[in-house]
């Protein structure tokens, strides 16, 4: 049967269409209800046509709905499902009550059409039942966001959940799409992004309202903040305002209780209220400030073990230098006594014997 | 002498999404993901959760993704019960049209559980033990 053929049957057992026709589903949508909420994005997404009907009701509903959408790009590797995570995190404990749902999209192969949608790997935060996650692929692998994204957040503000966050798969120009599905927009990005000449082409950065530089651990994470707030400054002629005011923040997302992020957070939260007519009344202080890497063990105590054992070693080797000449020292210094004590008697009984033999 | 000829790829009619993932206290996973990007490279969508999932936070990705399957790998002896709670709350909460595949290692023997029967139809046992030890050599 061999690989293939195992996944073959598996590939065929599944092979069955789904949102083909919905029922009941549209009547029950509801941000509870995840069982509908996922046939309707699978509807839109395999069925357009035939669900037609339907989707214009979904649009005009959602049309009146004031649901923040936060939407995320950036390039691949960033962090951005781990910032999403830390993002979820804050907001689930900041508002008790709250619901939220996240749509991530990643790019469809081109060459098969398949997708690895690997989101979830990162986001823990989605065990809560407050969360719904939906993962799309692009299902054509030359845009960022997936055709039928505007029917899905459209399906989920129906279902009026409080918060919707829509991530996109970053391939680059296309990017600033998400600026048309978003309220708000939050670019991720790393210190290592070259030259700050490379800066002027990211389209971002015109459109973001927020930027993240995450990994902010990383060497020359101070020169990237400075460049791109830089940018930021030119691309939206902000000539007079501060360094600090500027909306650009370094984040370590992979860090527990991390300033950074905790900033980062609060801007997204007043930024949202700002920009929609939602008043969020965020709870919860978080200690803000900027990230820096707390370490267990500090860079320059990181070979402090083997320095340990480095001087351990080397005191070893010189003892046994020592002890050896000590020895020999010794030998000598007995051997000496040796002849002087005994050496007289000894050499007389030597010469007796020898006059024996001769 | 007989020639094998490679086995092509299945094509999919409609567009198959499937959730993989290894199970609970579990880190074996070497076999899904050889597995998963067989399945990618045949075209379908994967949603991965990596390893050490939960029944429950398999059940509630194949909810919220709607995937017609489920591919699991298992390594550490309670595949028995931990099949069986998620074909049980697939079941309970509507979603009893998901597909549930399995594999594993040498502890692996669906045919010894007493809950086989009930799973018979569903399970199709895929023999990922030998992929396992292939990608170990």
């Amino acid at each position: 049967m061999g690989l293939q053929g195992m996944i073959n049957d598996v590939l065929q057992q599944c092979d069955f269409p789904l949102g083909e026709h919905v029922n009941g589903e549209l009547k029950k949508i509801s941000k509870k209800d995840h069982l509908s909420i996922s046939r309707l994005i699978t509807a839109v997404e395999n069925y357009p046509d035939e669900n037609q009907h339907w989707i214009a009701q979904i649009t005009s509903k959602a049309k009146d709905s004031k649901v923040p959408v936060l939407g995320i790009t950036g390039t691949g590797g960033a962090g951005k499902s781990s910032m999403i995570d830390e993002i979820i995190r804050r907001y689930l404990l900041d508002f008790p009550d709250k619901d939220l749902a996240v749509v991530s999209v990643d790019p469809s192969k081109r060459k098969t059409g398949g997708a690895l949608l690997g989101d979830r790997i990162r986001m823990n935060a989605l065990i809560s039942p407050r969360v719904y996650m939906r993962s799309l692929a692009t299902r054509q692998s030359n845009l960022a966001l997936s055709k039928h994204i505007k029917q899905a957040v459209d399906i989920l503000k129906a279902a009026e959940f409080d918060m919707i966050i829509l991530e996109t798969s970053g391939i680059g120009q296309s990017d600033t799409e998400i600026v048309d599905h978003a309220d708000m927009s939050l670019y991720i990005m790393t210190p290592e992004f070259g030259a700050a000449s490379q800066l002027e082409k990211i389209d971002m950065l015109d459109f973001a309202d927020v930027i993240a530089i995450n990994k902010f651990d990383k060497r020359g994470a101070q020169d990237a903040l400075r460049d791109v707030r830089k940018q930021y400054k030119r691309n939206h002629e902000l000539w007079d305002v501060k360094d600090e005011d500027i909306p650009v923040f370094g984040t370590i997302a992979s860090q527990f209780n991390d300033p950074g992020t905790n900033a980062l957070y609060k801007k997204i939260i007043q930024i949202l209220e700002a920009k929609t007519s939602i008043t969020f009344h965020s709870t919860v202080q978080f200690k803000t400030g900027e990230s820096e890497k707390i370490y267990i063990i500090p860079p320059h105590r990181v070979r402090y073990l083997s320095e340990i054992a480095d001087n351990n070693r080397k005191y070893d080797a010189w003892a046994k230098e020592e002890a050896e000449k000590a020895a020999l020292l010794y030998a000598l210094k007995e051997s000496k006594a040796h002849f002087e004590e005994k050496g007289i008697a000894e050499k007389s009984r030597i010469n007796s014997t020898r006059s024996l033999i001769g | 002498m007989e020639t094998i000829l490679p086995i092509t790829a299945y094509q999919p009619k409609h567009h198959i999404r499937i959730v993989t993932a290894a199970s609970l206290f579990d880190g074996h996973d070497a076999a899904i993901n050889i597995m998963r990007r067989i399945m990618q490279r045949s075209g379908a969508e994967i949603i991965h959760l990596g390893h050490n999932r939960s029944a429950k936070e398999i059940v509630d990705t194949a909810i919220q993704e709607d995937a017609q399957g489920i591919a699991l790998t298992s390594y550490q002896g309670g595949h028995n019960e931990y099949f069986k709670y998620i074909f049980d709350m697939l079941k309970e909460r509507g979603a009893g049209h998901v597909k549930i595949f399995g594999g594993g290692g040498v502890l692996f023997s669906l045919k010894k559980s007493r809950h086989c029967r009930i799973m018979a139809s569903p399970v199709s046992t895929l023999l990922m033990t030998v992929v396992t030890w292939d990608s170990r050599a």
